[in-house]
C-alpha cells in the first residue's frame, strides 16, 4: 500500500491553469485587544469558491444567492471552520463566523473572528482553503499585532505557518 | 511643533538631500546594461528591429475532418517553410501541443500534490478522468513533398524532422504530415480547446485549437524555440498564410481564423444575403436563434467542407456546432473594414446576443487607438462554458447565464471582461508576436492594461479588476517567499494571475498616470506596437522603446517593478515647521510668546500654579535681582547684536524677503517597501486651500531609503497627505498623513455597516 501511495503522489494531476489564473486568497487579520479576539477578513476568488460548493452539491451555485442559514450556507461555514484553524499555546482557538460579501470584481470576502486565543503574540495558522481543487492555490495572511504586521503564505506543500512577535 | 531658524536665508533655500555614502552597485537607479542583451544588427539599442532583423515564414494548407460521432480530429497538412535566417538548418522543430494530454506527458509527471487532496469529493473522479483519457497526437506519417518518409523524433510536445538536405538561407522546404487525436471534454479534464457536451439534447460544441503540428519559431534570440509545452507558458509561432478546409456534419456552423471563402456552398441563400448586408450600426443575425433551435433538434448525416483563408497569422483555430447562433457588425477603420462577429449557443442568451459583438467592436476601437488599425478582416468571439482563450481573429469565451436566463452582475462583468481581454489578445501576442512560452507578462500584462482602458471606455466607472494602482497592493505587500519577479519564465511563475496580468498592467498604468504622463506614455507605447507589429519582440525591445520614444529614463522602474518583488511603502516620518528670523525685535518677541503658549507644560507646573498660593520669592520681592521678572520671550542683547550684524550684510532684496512671512517645512521620508517612486504630496492650508506637488522618483537617486525636502509656503499648513490619489500602490496608507490618521480595517467597516456597533 505504501508503494502504491507514493506512485500516486508522483502522478497526481492538476487542473489546467488557464481557467483559473488566480489561485490566491488573502487574509487580513488583526488582534483586537479590547475584545480579546483576532478579527479576520478573508478574500478569495468568488468563482473558485463556488467550485467547492458546486463539487459538493453537484449543481451550479451562485454565491450571491447563498444565505448563511441555508444548507449550502451551513456547509460553507463548516468548510471555513474546518480549513482555517488557529492555535495558540497548544490550544485551538474558537472560530466565529460573522458574515460574507461578494462584489462584481469576483472578490468574495468572509468575515470571522477567533476567540480563546491564549497568546495572541504567537499563533499557528493552518489555512487549506481551496487546496482540494487547486494545487497551486496560495493562502496569504497578514497578521497585525499591536503596531507590527507579519505575513505568511500557506501552500498545499506547507499549509501550516507559525507567526511569532 | 514650530521652530525658528536662526540661520540666514541663503542657507535655507538649499534643498536638503541626505547624502550618505552609497554603494553604486546596489543603487536602484543603476542602468540596465548588464541585465539586457547587448544590442546588435537584429535588435537595436533604441528598441527597434535592426537592419539585420529577420523572421521565418510557415505557410499551411490543411484539410481537417471533425468526427462528431467519435469526437475525434483527422488531419493532413502541407507546410511550406521559408528560411529567412542567415543560418543553415539541418532539422526543423514542430510543436505537438496535444501531447500535453498524452498518458505519459511530462505535464502529468511533474505536477505535484499530496494524497490528501484526492480524498476530497470530486477530485478522485477528475484525477481518474485525466489519467484515463487517451489524448495526444497520433502521427500517421511525416513526408516530403513527393511523399518520401522523413526521419523524425518526437520528444514529448515537440517533434524534430531531420532534413535530407540542409536548408540554406533563403531556401524553402515542404513537409506533409497526417495525424489524428481524440478531443478532450473540457468539463472533465479541462483544456484550452476541446468540447462542451449538452446532455439534454445530446449535442456537442467544439472549440478546436492547437489541432495540427505547428512550426516552432526559429530566431536570433532562442535559435529553435526549444521549451516544452508544460501547460502554463502558451505559444509563439512564426507568421504565415493558411488555407484550411474543415469538414464537419452538414448541419454545423463553423467559425474560424480568416475569411470564409466558400460561403455560397455552406450557407443558405438567405444567410448569404444577410452576411452581405451587415452594417456598422448594430449587430445583425447571419444565423438566427430560430434556425439554430431547428438545427439542434436532429442530426444531419452528410458533411460539408468549409474553406477559410488567412494571411499573415501565427496560428489557426476554429469552432463548430449545430447549436450556433451567429451575428455580426461592421467596424469601419481608416485603413480597412472589419467584421466583428459572435457565435454562441442559446444557453448564452440573453447576455450574448445583447453584448458580445458590441464588446468586440469596442475592443477594436480602443486597442487600435493605442496601437494600429486592426489589420485582419474578422474578429470573432465564440461562447462556450468557463473559459477564456485566444487565437488569431478568434477566441473562446465563458460567461453563461443561469438556465432560467437570469444572471448576476458578477457574471455579466465577468463575461464582458473576458471578451475584451481575449479579443484584445489579437494585438498582443497574435500581431505583436512576443514569446509567451518565455514571458507571459509580455502579452498578458500589456493586454490586461489595454483591457482596463477599454473597460473604462465601454462604461463609466466600469468595475475593472486590474489596472488601478490600489488594486495590486494586497498582492505586493507582505511575505515575499511565495511571489516572484515579473521577469520570471512562464512555467516558474508563482501566483500567475497577479504576477503576469495584474502587476504588469498596474505598472503600465502607473507609468501612464504618474511617472511619464499620458501623452509621453501613449506615444511610446504606440511606437512599440507599431515597431513590432507582425514581428517577434523581447522584453528588452519593449523596455528600450518605451525610453527611446519618450525621453524618460525608466531603468529604475523596470529594475524595481519587473526584476524584484519589492513593494511601494513610502512613509512620511516627520514634519518640522520653520519661519525665518525676521530680524525685527517686536515680531520675534511675539513669535517666542506664541511658541511658549503652544509648548506643552508639565503636569506639576500646572498643578503647582493652583496648589502653591505664594512662593517665598513672591512673599519677599527684595530677593529679586536683574534675572527675576525678565520676560523669558524677550531677545537677549547678544541676539539683538547678532541680528543687527546680519541685517547690515543683507541686500535690499534679501531684506524684503524677511518681512514676507514665509512658512518653511522640512518633511522627512523613509522608503520602507524598497521600490523608489515619485513622492506626491497634497498640502492643505489653514484657509482650507490646497496645493499638489509631484516630485519625481529621482529624489531617491542618491539615497534610496531616506530623504528630506524643504517646502516654502506663504500660508501655514494644516495637514499633509502623501499619495492623495492612491496612484503609487503604496501598501501602507497608515504612514501617509500628517497629522496621522487611523485607517479602519475591512473587518471593522463590515461589522459597523452590518451590525452598527
Amino acid at each position: 500500500m505504501k508503494r502504491l501511495l507514493s506512485l500516486m503522489l508522483v502522478l497526481m494531476s492538476v487542473l489546467p491553469a488557464f481557467a483559473h489564473k488566480h489561485y490566491i486568497s488573502i487574509a487580513n487579520m488583526a488582534y483586537n485587544a479590547s475584545a480579546k479576539q483576532i478579527e479576520v477578513s478573508l478574500q478569495v476568488t468568488a468563482h473558485d469558491f463556488e467550485h467547492i460548493l458546486e463539487n459538493h452539491f453537484k449543481k451550479r451555485i451562485e454565491i450571491e444567492t447563498v444565505s448563511d442559514s441555508s444548507e449550502v450556507g451551513r456547509f460553507m461555514i463548516a468548510y471555513l471552520n474546518k480549513n482555517i484553524q488557529l492555535k495558540s499555546a497548544n490550544n485551538s482557538a474558537k472560530f466565529n463566523y460573522v458574515g460574507k460579501e461578494v462584489n462584481v470584481r469576483d472578490q468574495l470576502f468572509f468575515y470571522f473572528t477567533f476567540t480563546e486565543v491564549l497568546d495572541p503574540s504567537h499563533i499557528i495558522l493552518e489555512n487549506s482553503i481551496l487546496f482540494q481543487l487547486f494545487s497551486k492555490q496560495q493562502n496569504i495572511a497578514h497578521y497585525k499585532f499591536k503596531e507590527a504586521t507579519k505575513s505568511i503564505t500557506c501552500t498545499s506543500q506547507s499549509p501550516v505557518a507559525d507567526i511569532k512577535f | 511643533m514650530l521652530r525658528k531658524m536662526k540661520s540666514i536665508i541663503g542657507v535655507l533655500l538649499v534643498v536638503l538631500l541626505a547624502n550618505t555614502a552609497f554603494g553604486q552597485d546596489n543603487n536602484k537607479f543603476k542602468q540596465l546594461k548588464e541585465e539586457l542583451a547587448t544590442p546588435n544588427v537584429y535588435r537595436t539599442a533604441s528598441g527597434a528591429p535592426g537592419h539585420g532583423y529577420y523572421q521565418q515564414k510557415a505557410d499551411y494548407q490543411i484539410k481537417v475532418t471533425l468526427n462528431d460521432d467519435k469526437q475525434t480530429i483527422d488531419g493532413e497538412e502541407t507546410i511550406m517553410y521559408t528560411n529567412n535566417s542567415p543560418d543553415q538548418l539541418s532539422y526543423l522543430w514542430l510543436q505537438l501541443d496535444q501531447n500535453m494530454r498524452a498518458k505519459d506527458s511530462d505535464t502529468k509527471l511533474i505536477s505535484t500534490g499530496d494524497i490528501g487532496s484526492l480524498s476530497y469529493k470530486g477530485s478522485l473522479q477528475r484525477y481518474l478522468s485525466n489519467a484515463n483519457f487517451d489524448g495526444g497526437f497520433k502521427i500517421a506519417s511525416v513526408t516530403d513533398a513527393s511523399g518520401n518518409n522523413l526521419a523524425h523524433t518526437i520528444n514529448n510536445t515537440m517533434m524534430r524532422v531531420d532534413l535530407p538536405k540542409v536548408l540554406m538561407p533563403k531556401g524553402k522546404t515542404t513537409l506533409k504530415i497526417k495525424w489524428s487525436y481524440n478531443i478532450n471534454n473540457r468539463a472533465e479534464i479541462g483544456g484550452r480547446s476541446g468540447l462542451e457536451y449538452f446532455e439534454e439534447e445530446d449535442n456537442y460544441l467544439y472549440t478546436i485549437a492547437q489541432f495540427f503540428p505547428r512550426m516552432c519559431v526559429y530566431n536570433d534570440v532562442e535559435g529553435w524555440q526549444n521549451k516544452q509545452f508544460l501547460g502554463n507558458g502558451e505559444f509563439t509561432l512564426p507568421f504565415g498564410d493558411y488555407i484550411v478546409d474543415i469538414t464537419v456534419p452538414a448541419d454545423h456552423i463553423v467559425s474560424a481564423t480568416g475569411v470564409l471563402t466558400n460561403a455560397k456552398n455552406v450557407l443558405t441563400a438567405e444567410q448569404n444575403k444577410r452576411l452581405n448586408a451587415v452594417t456598422d450600426e448594430s449587430p445583425s443575425f447571419i444565423v438566427t436563434p430560430e434556425e439554430a433551435a431547428e438545427a439542434e433538434k436532429q442530426k444531419a448525416t452528410g458533411t460539408k467542407t468549409w474553406r477559410f483563408e488567412a494571411k499573415n497569422v501565427r496560428d489557426f483555430a476554429f469552432a463548430s456546432s449545430r447549436k450556433f447562433i451567429w451575428d455580426a457588425q461592421l467596424v469601419k477603420q481608416e485603413t480597412k473594414n472589419v467584421l466583428a462577429m459572435s457565435f454562441y449557443p442559446k444557453e448564452g442568451n440573453p447576455l450574448w446576443e445583447r453584448y458580445s459583438t458590441r464588446l468586440v467592436v469596442q475592443t477594436l476601437k480602443t486597442y487600435s487607438k493605442h496601437t494600429f488599425d486592426y489589420p485582419y478582416p474578422v474578429a470573432i468571439s465564440v461562447h462556450t462554458d468557463r473559459i477564456g482563450m485566444e487565437y488569431p481573429m478568434i477566441c473562446f469565451n465563458g460567461g453563461r447565464p443561469n438556465a432560467d436566463g437570469t444572471y448576476s452582475e458578477r457574471t455579466k462583468y465577468g463575461m464582458h471582461s473576458v471578451i475584451i481581454h481575449e479579443v484584445g489578445h489579437n494585438y498582443f501576442p497574435m500581431i505583436i508576436n512576443s514569446d509567451e512560452r518565455q514571458w507571459t507578462w509580455m502579452d498578458e500584462g500589456l493586454n490586461t492594461f489595454l483591457q482596463y482602458l477599454t473597460e473604462q471606455e465601454w462604461q463609466r466607472d466600469y468595475p475593472s479588476r486590474r489596472g488601478p494602482a490600489h488594486l495590486i497592493v494586497d498582492y505586493m505587500k507582505g511575505d515575499k517567499t511565495n511571489i516572484a519577479p515579473i521577469m520570471t519564465n512562464s512555467e516558474s511563475l508563482l501566483q500567475f494571475g497577479n504576477n503576469a496580468y495584474g502587476k504588469p498592467a498596474t505598472a503600465l498604468n502607473i507609468l501612464r498616470e504618474t511617472i511619464m504622463g499620458r501623452e509621453l506614455f501613449d506615444f511610446a507605447f504606440k511606437t512599440y506596437a507599431q515597431r513590432w507589429m507582425f514581428k517577434h519582440p523581447t522584453p528588452a525591445d519593449f523596455f528600450r522603446t518605451m525610453e527611446d520614444a519618450s525621453g524618460v529614463d525608466l531603468d529604475w522602474f523596470w529594475r524595481g517593478w519587473f526584476m524584484t518583488t519589492d513593494h511601494v511603502d513610502i512613509a512620511l516620518t516627520n514634519v518640522a515647521h520653520f519661519q525665518i528670523n525676521s530680524m525685527n525685535a517686536d515680531k520675534e518677541v511675539a513669535f517666542n510668546e506664541k511658541v511658549a503658549k503652544e509648548t506643552p507644560q508639565n503636569i506639576s507646573a500646572i498643578r503647582n500654579k493652583a496648589a502653591i498660593k505664594e512662593t517665598e520669592n513672591e512673599r519677599t520681592p527684595s530677593l529679586n535681582d536683574q534675572y527675576i521678572g525678565q520676560d523669558p520671550n524677550a531677545l537677549s542683547d547678544r541676539e539683538k547684536a547678532k541680528n543687527e550684524k546680519i541685517l547690515a550684510s543683507l541686500s535690499d532684496k534679501e531684506k524684503a524677503l524677511l518681512s514676507k512671512g514665509y512658512e518653511f517645512y522640512q518633511l522627512d521620508f523613509d522608503n520602507v517597501g524598497g521600490l523608489v517612486m515619485p513622492i506626491i504630496l497634497e498640502f492643505t492650508f489653514e484657509d482650507n486651500t490646497t496645493e499638489l506637488i509631484r516630485i519625481p522618483a529621482e529624489i531617491w537617486r542618491r539615497n534610496n531609503y531616506s530623504v528630506s525636502k524643504m517646502f516654502v509656503f506663504e500660508k501655514v499648513v494644516k495637514s499633509i497627505q502623501l499619495d492623495p490619489y492612491i496612484e503609487t500602490a503604496d501598501v501602507d496608507t497608515g504612514n501617509n498623513s500628517w497629522p496621522a490618521k487611523v485607517i479602519p480595517s475591512r473587518f471593522s467597516i463590515f461589522k459597523e455597516y452590518n451590525y452598527g456597533y
